[in-house]
Order: C-alpha cells, then sequence, then structure tokens
C-alpha cells in the first residue's frame, strides 16, 4: 500500500484516503491500519471530509470495500442499505474497483457502482493487483 | 500541618480524575494524543499508589500476585497484530466487565449482614450489567477472531427467549432486593444475567460488530460507574461515565454509518433483512482492465482518492 | 478510599457494624449521581472533539482507564475479610490490571504509528 502510494506521490499525483465510519471491524480501524502501513495521517480523510473532494477527483480507487461505496444507497428507496451514507466514488472522474470476483458483497447487495461506463474493473487478488500496478509505475515512462 | 493520609489519597484520586480527562482531550489531534497516553498513565499509577497507602489495606500478598498475573496477561494483550485489535478490545470489555462484576459480587458477600435493599439493588443492577457484558464481548471476541461462526445465528422466536431470559434475571434481582440474605439467588441471578450477554450477541453479525463492540465499551463504562456508586467511589463513577460516554458516542456514529436504529442491530440480526433483495438479475455489462491501463491512468491522473475496505486491509 | 469522603458512619467500611437499614436514598448516592452526570456531560464534550482518525486509539485509552476498578479490588483483596471477598478481589485486581497494561502499550503502539507526511512539495 505504501509503495502504491509512494509510486504515485513521486509522479506528483496527490492521494489521499477516504475512510468510511465502519471501514474496518470496529471505529477508526482502518485509520491504525493505514497508519501502520506507513501513510501519514494528514491523506486519512474522514467521510464528510472526503466526500466533497471526489468530483474534482480523477480517479476513485477502490480496494476491498463494498456496500460502503454502494450508490444504490443514495439512489435506490428499495435497496436494503438505501439512506446510509457512503463514499461518493461514483462522482470521480473515473473509478477502478479491485476485487476478487463479481460476487456480492458481505451483505449481499448488488452494486451499480460495477456497471457504471467510467468504472473500471480490475479483477485480482488486491494485495497481487496493487502490486502489479506499483511495477507498471516504476517500469513505464 | 500536614494533610490526613485519608485526604491525600482523595487528592490523588482528584489528580487522577483530572489527568484522564486530560488525556481525552489530547486524544482530539494526533500530535497531541501520546500526551494523552501518558497523562493517563500518570493518573493510573498515581491512583494505584494512592490506593495502596489506603489504611484499610492490610494484606498484600495477594495483590501482589494479582498484579503479575494481570501484568503476565496484558502485555501479550499489548502487543497483538493491529488487524487483531478489534478482538483483543473486545477481550479487554470482557475483563473489564468481569472485574466490575466481581468486585460487586464481592461487596455482596463481604456486606451481607449489613446490606439495606438500596445497595442490594445497586449491587444487583451493576453485577447484571457487568455479567452479560463479560459474555457478550467474549462472544463478539470469539467472532472476531473467527473462532465462532461470522453469520449472524438466528432462529425463531430468539428475541422473545432472550427477553425471557433478561426477565428472569431482572426477576431475581428483585427477589434479592426483597430478600438480601438469600445467598442462593446470588449466584443465579449471575448465571442468568452471563446466559442473557451470550444470547444478546450471538445473532449480531459481523458486519455489526463496530456498533456491538461500541455499544459494549459503554457497557463496561456503565458497570464501572454503578460499582463507584455501590462503592461510594467519585474516581470510579467518573473513569466509568468517562467510558460509558466514549461507547456510546461511538455507538451512536456507527449505527448512523450504516443508517441503523439501536434497536435495529440488537435485535434484527443483519443478512436477514436482504434475503428477499436480489430480483432483478439484468445482465449489465462490465468494463475490466488490466493493472496497465489502471497504472497508466493512475498515472497521469492529479488526484486520486483511495477507498480502503477490509479487504485490503488483510492484504 | 470510599470511608473517608464525607464520613458517612452507615456506609463505613470500617465499622461494619454500626450501619442500621436506611430505606431511604442515601445522600451518598445522590452527590454521586451529580458526579455521575457531570463526569458524562465532559466525556461527552471532550470525546466528541476527538478526531475520527483516533477513535480506535480512544477505546483502547478508555478502556485502560476504565481499569482504574483495580483500585476497588485492591481495596477489598486487600481488607482481607472473608476468604472468598479476598479472592473475588484478587481476581479483579488481575483482570482490571491486564486492561490497564495492555490498553496503555497498545494505544501508545497505534498512536506511535501516526506520522505527518514529511514537509516536502505542496
Amino acid at each position: 500500500m505504501l509503495e502504491l502510494y509512494d509510486a504515485l506521490s513521486k509522479k506528483g499525483v496527490e492521494v489521499k484516503f477516504g475512510i468510511h465510519p465502519v471501514a474496518g471491524r470496529m471505529p477508526g480501524h482502518m485509520n491504525v491500519l493505514l497508519a501502520e502501513a506507513d501513510i501519514p495521517y494528514d491523506k486519512l480523510l474522514d467521510m464528510d471530509a472526503v466526500n466533497p473532494e471526489f468530483p474534482q477527483a480523477d480517479v476513485a480507487l477502490v480496494i476491498g470495500a463494498n456496500d460502503v461505496t454502494n450508490p444504490a444507497a443514495r439512489s435506490d428507496p428499495s435497496s436494503p442499505i438505501y439512506g446510509m451514507p457512503i463514499l461518493d466514488v461514483d462522482k470521480a472522474r473515473t473509478v477502478m474497483v479491485i476485487k476478487r470476483s463479481m460476487s456480492p458483497g458481505f451483505a449481499g447487495i448488488d452494486n451499480p457502482l460495477y456497471y457504471l461506463d467510467r468504472t473500471m474493473m480490475l479483477f485480482g487478488d488486491a494485495k497481487v493487483f496493487v502490486g502489479d500496478i506499483v511495477r507498471e509505475l516504476g517500469a513505464g515512462h | 500541618m500536614s494533610l490526613p493520609s485519608d485526604q491525600l489519597i482523595q487528592i490523588a484520586y482528584i489528580a487522577a480524575i483530572a489527568l484522564f480527562i486530560l488525556a481525552l482531550k489530547w486524544l482530539s489531534s494526533p500530535a497531541t494524543a501520546r500526551h494523552g497516553v501518558l497523562a493517563g498513565e500518570v493518573g493510573a499509577v498515581l491512583a494505584v499508589a494512592a490506593t495502596l497507602t489506603e489504611s484499610g489495606v492490610i494484606e498484600y500478598r495477594w495483590i501482589a500476585v494479582a498484579l503479575a498475573v494481570g501484568a503476565a496477561i496484558g502485555v501479550p494483550l499489548g502487543l497483538v497484530h493491529m488487524t487483531a485489535v478489534p478482538q483483543r478490545t473486545a477481550l479487554s470489555h470482557a475483563f473489564g466487565a468481569l472485574a466490575a462484576a466481581l468486585v460487586g459480587g464481592a461487596e455482596y458477600y463481604a456486606r451481607l449482614p449489613h446490606l439495606t435493599r438500596f445497595e442490594m439493588g445497586e449491587i444487583s443492577l451493576e453485577v447484571i450489567i457487568g455479567s452479560l457484558t463479560l459474555t457478550g464481548s467474549l462472544i463478539a471476541a470469539g467472532k472476531l477472531q473467527e473462532i465462532l461462526p461470522q453469520r449472524p445465528i438466528t432462529y425463531r422466536g430468539q428475541n422473545l427467549v432472550s427477553l425471557l431470559v433478561l426477565v428472569a434475571a431482572v426477576a431475581v434481582a428483585v427477589a434479592l432486593v426483597i430478600r438480601p440474605e438469600q445467598t442462593r439467588l446470588f449466584p443465579v441471578m449471575v448465571m442468568v444475567a452471563l446466559l442473557f450477554g451470550a444470547l444478546l450477541v450471538t445473532p449480531i453479525g459481523g458486519a455489526d460488530m463496530p456498533t456491538v463492540i461500541s455499544l459494549l465499551n459503554s457497557y463496561t463504562g456503565l458497570s464501572a460507574a454503578l460499582l463507584g456508586f455501590v462503592l461510594n467511589s467519585k474516581v470510579l463513577v467518573v473513569a466509568g461515565a468517562l467510558d460509558g460516554s466514549s461507547g456510546f458516542i461511538l455507538s451512536v456514529i456507527m449505527c448512523k454509518a450504516m443508517n441503523r436504529s439501536f434497536s435495529n442491530v440488537m435485535f434484527g440480526a443483519f443478512g436477514q433483512v436482504q434475503a428477499a433483495a436480489p430480483g432483478t438479475k439484468e445482465e449489465r455489462t462490465v468494463r475490466s482492465a488490466s493493472a496497465e491501463e489502471a497504472a497508466a491512468i493512475l498515472a497521469s491522473a492529479n488526484t486520486v482518492i483511495i477507498a480502503p475496505g477490509y479487504g485490503m486491509a488483510v492484504a | 478510599m470510599w470511608s473517608p469522603e464525607g464520613g458517612h458512619k452507615a456506609r463505613s467500611y470500617f465499622a461494619p457494624d454500626e450501619p442500621v437499614k436506611e430505606e431511604h436514598v442515601p445522600s451518598d448516592f445522590i452527590s454521586n449521581l451529580y458526579v455521575f452526570v457531570l463526569a458524562a456531560f465532559v466525556g461527552f464534550e471532550v470525546i466528541r472533539r476527538v478526531s475520527p482518525l483516533l477513535h480506535t486509539p480512544l477505546m483502547s485509552l478508555t478502556n485502560a482507564l476504565d481499569a482504574i476498578v483495580v483500585v476497588a479490588g485492591i481495596i477489598i483483596a486487600g481488607r482481607h475479610e472473608t476468604v472468598i471477598s479476598t479472592v473475588l478481589g484478587a481476581a479483579a485486581v488481575a483482570a482490571a490490571f491486564s486492561n490497564m497494561v495492555g490498553g496503555f502499550l497498545i494505544t501508545d503502539r497505534m498512536l506511535r504509528m501516526f506520522k505527518r507526511s514529511k514537509p516536502k512539495q505542496r
């Protein structure tokens, strides 16, 4: 994770992290895990801080998150998660989702995010895929 | 003129309380947070040292052994891997609740012949909350450690069964308040409360664990505060109230983040609700891409926001 | 620790033979309730300001603070009145102290990991 962050930062790309309150298994758990991965804490933004930034972002990269990025929570009253606050990743110019397969997440809810025209699905193991991207970033240019 | 040692001890407690509040205040920013831990540590050491000089404390061997055992358990638990922090936290809720329930029990047996009904009521409430938090937290820790199944375990009428168990615990407590000298009822009350704690958390699924942990946090604090009432100890009342309100705030944040209410988390096992959700299963096209393409786009971007989930954390 | 406060004889540990059964609400209870309500409000205001970044350390720190229950265990075990109260008290000391040690330790470990980005571009 830190390698991806470093590789992108080196290229002058501004990298931030958008953290949903229930990411991880206890309140604030994700922040601790990212801090452990040596990501500086001023790049970790909570949901309220990061959501206004998505429309200006070129890429939203979703790694291993599902329901908390599901736009159905905003738009589809019949969805079981309707009304749940989410990360507005779908408002970014390009959305990338790293995911093992199309299978629905823990709550078993289909995610319309994956069918958007500007969404790219990156199928594979998160760790391997991030490693591949980092290698490509290092190799190219 | 010198102060009597009893008053010095009280002053130490007041200083400890002030340090605890400072500790939490400094936690508001990562820049000062570590001072907060230090303040908390100083406060705790102060309170423990003051207590050891308390004139009523005459026997130190048991205490020394217990402190050694506690340190032997606590140090490894303080060194777990960061992905295991939720389990550790649940386990420490269990220990906190256990300690509060044990002291409540000890108080009951120690004061027995002179116990007023009011005191009995306080002790009963404290011991019930401590006991249910103990088993509830153990189950939560088991689920987080994946010893127990993460999926909600449900059966028909479970809310009714849980409710009946809770009513039974309260009924025994009421009987004890009426007749505190019925010592046989006390263990019964503890057992029933333990059972209720287990029943309460077993049906709750893995996705709701952040809320459950926060809620158990709040119960642990509440049991400590109630213990403070039982023992007439302001330092316990304050520490318990701080812990309780912290747990409460976090539970509310977690519930809001999932757009659920307390009762929904506690009584409506997740997972069931969505069973009816599938329905429209139209085939829609998905664009997939390779690492190479992804890297090219990322490299030419100005700003990238990463939204990580637990799947990433394990990687 | 409790007996010196206000010197309520009826609740005093060290004169356990004196108390009479009182059925009204003891004044200790009311003063504790004051403390509880005020502390809960202070806690609420202070903790609301804790950054969501630090919610996990917050929980482990409040856990460690809550372990102050250890002082109650120390008093009960240390008074050495009956076997059962001594054993229960000592067990409580062990359980609470493990939280105190472990809680402070892990909170500090977590907080040490939170680093600001190096002063560079931007």
